[in-house]
């Protein structure tokens, strides 16, 4: 495993890259499922817009399983249908085209 | 290490990582706007809320944080593991994970329907901030990408 760090005055932050164990498999595994449903909301953000506007939505498999117009809503809904949140991506879907100040 | 972030039409680069911590027992996917505006990684309320951070016990950072609402103290979330995509071989189209083993992030207060604002229900992201991209030494846009090299 090759390892670099780099630290500021807060905060260090070590690399490392990924190995063949078990647990980095299964990591890397999880992050392309979720990517599939990450890039397929970036591809269909439009319709998606206007089906569910200023919502958010919660991606598996390429659909949406659930909408809600709150954060704490839309868990609330995963929750109680017995899935587990982790296994979705959450967008919110704005209407209004925005410019960032953070 | 190569790490590319997709372009959006108002040129923000967007990244999907997977983000895990102690307060976690599997690893949870973050959606992160690149930001060198911003000194310290910075999981915003609507991600404490999904990620269902428990702030509580958490430490106020010891230095508080300009943003554009004013100025706020954010909690830090220590030993975090943010595992985010890396292109390698085969002309960077392979595609593995690098975890930076982070000693804290910021973490804002989570979203409450009470104090709701326009700013925060039009996010649905976190914020990498300088003590990540600090990294990376070389920077290069293309038409729809933000390609970090370091």
């Amino acid at each position: 495993m090759s390892a670099d760090t780099m630290s500021t005055d807060a905060v260090h932050v070590e690399i490392k890259k990924q190995t063949n164990s078990p647990f980095d498999k299964e990591l890397l595994k999880s992050y392309r499922r979720l990517r599939e449903d990450y890039l397929w909301i970036f591809s269909n953000a439009g319709k998606l817009r206007t089906t569910y506007p200023d919502n958010y939505i919660a991606v598996e498999n390429k659909s949406v399983k659930f909408s809600s117009e709150s954060m704490e809503l839309m868990l609330t809904k995963i929750k109680e249908s017995g899935e587990q949140v982790e296994d979705f991506i959450i967008e919110y879907m704005s209407t209004r085209r925005v410019n960032f100040l953070f | 290490m190569q790490i590319v972030a997709s372009l959006d039409s108002n040129y923000h680069a967007h990244l999907l990582g997977l983000i895990n911590c102690s307060q976690f027992n599997r690893a949870k996917s973050i959606h992160l706007i690149i930001d060198t505006g911003c000194s310290n990684t910075t999981l915003l309320s609507d991600d404490v809320t999904r990620l269902a951070i428990n702030c509580s016990g958490l430490k106020f950072a010891p230095i508080p944080c300009l943003t554009a609402n004013g100025t706020i103290t954010p909690y830090i979330l220590p030993q975090v593991d943010l595992s985010l995509p890396r292109r390698y071989r085969w002309f960077n189209r392979k595609t593995s994970l690098v975890t930076l083993q982070m000693t804290n992030v910021h973490c804002m207060p989570p979203t409450h329907p009470q104090f709701l604002t326009q700013q925060q229900m039009l996010q649905s992201c976190s914020l990498l901030g300088m003590d990540v991209l600090r990294l990376f030494r070389k920077w290069r846009f293309t038409k729809r990408e933000l390609i970090l090299q370091t």
